[in-house]
């Protein structure tokens, strides 16, 4: 079960933060753990830091200047370091011209949906993903005009499964979803695993 | 069914009285109308409609405190209309208002859905028209009455505070939300109707290209006498006020509300 996934500047600071189990520690202090420690293994040992185990989880770090990307999961059987190169690489070839002039950190909220993307639901803890933001009405004046009826579809029903959705729109189940993973995407809606399906949620 | 939210960008432009008279002539003509107040900073529709002391208001459907059957009251049969005239009003007491300009965004979020949810059975149950008088300017309650409406009636009055303020409503919220928007022009001076004036010429090269005008209500001196608790179409439904308005209802009548797909 992977718990949470960090991605850190050459200082130490985590610019990127996705926690899927939200009992872990603050990320800009298990960022400082990981940074401190990776340069005390770079200085005293002459090797990168690869992996800790800390309280019962595993934190996987892969260095690539100018990131470190930090995976923290049950069990190493948990991250392939396929996995850790796919986030790494994605990440570096959309957000490394942010990280290395600085830029606007909010635009990195996008990465979200890669995430969703390279690691499947059911490898996150609880299958659970929390909105970030309630969606009222001046947050969908913000939204994608083509997100807008599913937003409104959302708030109505509250809770939606992306056969609903396709249903009620109109569309088919593959757009319902995607619409919906875009609103998980920008912090408006939530989801989780119930009898085996995704349910989209406010 | 259509459903629009009476709006302004300022208070003061008669958006209640109008949301009322409108209403009741809907109903005279026997449509079955639900008149929701959501002008939570400043009721009023109850002085309108003498009512006092309700068990349950807009403020507590909302809420979900109470159900909707507990919150609207038809009104129809006190008036002998030939339609139904359902009313909920918001609480006027001064700490329930106070109380709601202190709710956060997680309540708002709430409250849209509620009232997405209670047109719905609107719908489902046959009303021809539902109206929301809401609050002026852009607050959570008077953008909420816009998300869920099908478009929006615009009441302003003749002057620049009301021009540009309504050219910013078109532009950054309605435009934005893809909600037509109607302009009724309020309390118009007679002078600026006749005569040399060009107001009307005024207002339609304001608003050319930006939002359709479904009148121009001159100021009838009958209206402020009443003091807010007559409501003409119900008093004096052959006076000019009311004949105006009759006007304008038969223009809203007409605007074709396509049906969105699940919403």
């Amino acid at each position: 079960m992977i718990r949470a996934v960090c991605i850190l500047d050459q200082g130490g600071v985590c610019v990127y933060s996705r926690i899927y189990d939200q009992s872990l520690a603050d990320p800009q202090l298990m960022g400082s753990l990981i940074s401190a420690l990776s340069l005390f293994s770079r200085e005293t040992m002459g090797d990168e830091l690869r992996a800790i185990r800390s309280g019962g989880h595993l934190i996987i770090v892969s260095d690539t200047a100018p990131i470190t990307t930090m995976v923290v999961a049950d069990r190493a059987e948990d991250v392939t370091s396929e996995l850790v190169d796919a986030i790494t690489l994605r990440f570096l070839s959309r957000y490394a011209h942010i990280i290395k002039r600085g830029g606007e950190l909010s635009a990195l909220r996008e990465f979200d949906a890669v995430l969703d993307e390279l690691i499947p639901l059911g490898k996150t803890a609880g299958g659970l993903i929390e909105p970030r933001t309630p969606l009222d009405s001046l947050a969908l004046i913000d939204l994608p005009a083509d997100l807008r009826d599913l937003a409104v579809l959302l708030l109505r029903e509250r809770e939606l499964s992306a056969t609903d959705a396709a249903r009620s729109l109109s569309v088919s189940e593959v757009e319902a979803l995607e619409m919906l993973h875009r609103l998980v995407s920008l912090g408006v809606a939530g989801l989780r695993m119930e009898d085996g399906r995704v349910v989209f949620f406010l | 069914m259509k459903c629009f939210a009476v709006h302004s960008y300022k208070g003061g432009t008669g958006k209640t009285t109008l949301a009322a008279n409108l209403a009741v002539i809907y109903a005279r003509m026997g449509h079955d109308v639900v008149l929701l107040e959501l002008d939570f900073q400043a009721p009023s529709l109850h002085t309108l409609f003498g009512v006092r002391g309700r068990d349950a208001y807009m403020n507590d459907y909302l809420s979900e405190s109470a159900t909707w059957d507990d919150v609207l009251v038809d009104l129809g049969d006190n008036y002998d209309l030939d339609g139904l005239l359902v009313l909920g009003f918001s609480n006027p007491d001064v700490d329930e208002i106070r109380k709601q300009l202190a709710k956060d965004r997680k309540w708002h979020m709430q409250a849209i859905s509620q009232l997405l949810v209670l047109k719905e059975r609107l719908r489902a149950e046959g009303f021809d028209y539902v109206i929301f008088d809401s609050a002026p300017g852009v607050h959570y309650s008077s953008v909420n009455a816009v998300v869920a409406s099908d478009f929006t009636v615009v009441v302003a009055k003749i002057d620049n505070f009301d021009f540009d303020g309504s050219i910013a409503l078109i532009d950054q919220l309605y435009n934005p939300l893809e909600r037509r928007a109607f302009m009724l022009f309020n309390k118009v001076v007679p002078p600026l109707l006749t005569g040399s004036r060009p107001a009307i010429s005024t207002a339609e090269e304001v608003f050319k290209d930006k939002a359709e005008i479904l009148g121009f209500v001159p100021c009838y001196c009958d209206v402020p006498l009443a003091m807010g608790s007559e409501i003409q179409a119900l008093s004096q439904p052959d006076g000019p006020f009311a004949t105006r308005l009759q006007q304008v209802a038969q223009k809203i009548a007409e605007i074709d509300v396509a049906a969105k797909h699940g919403t």
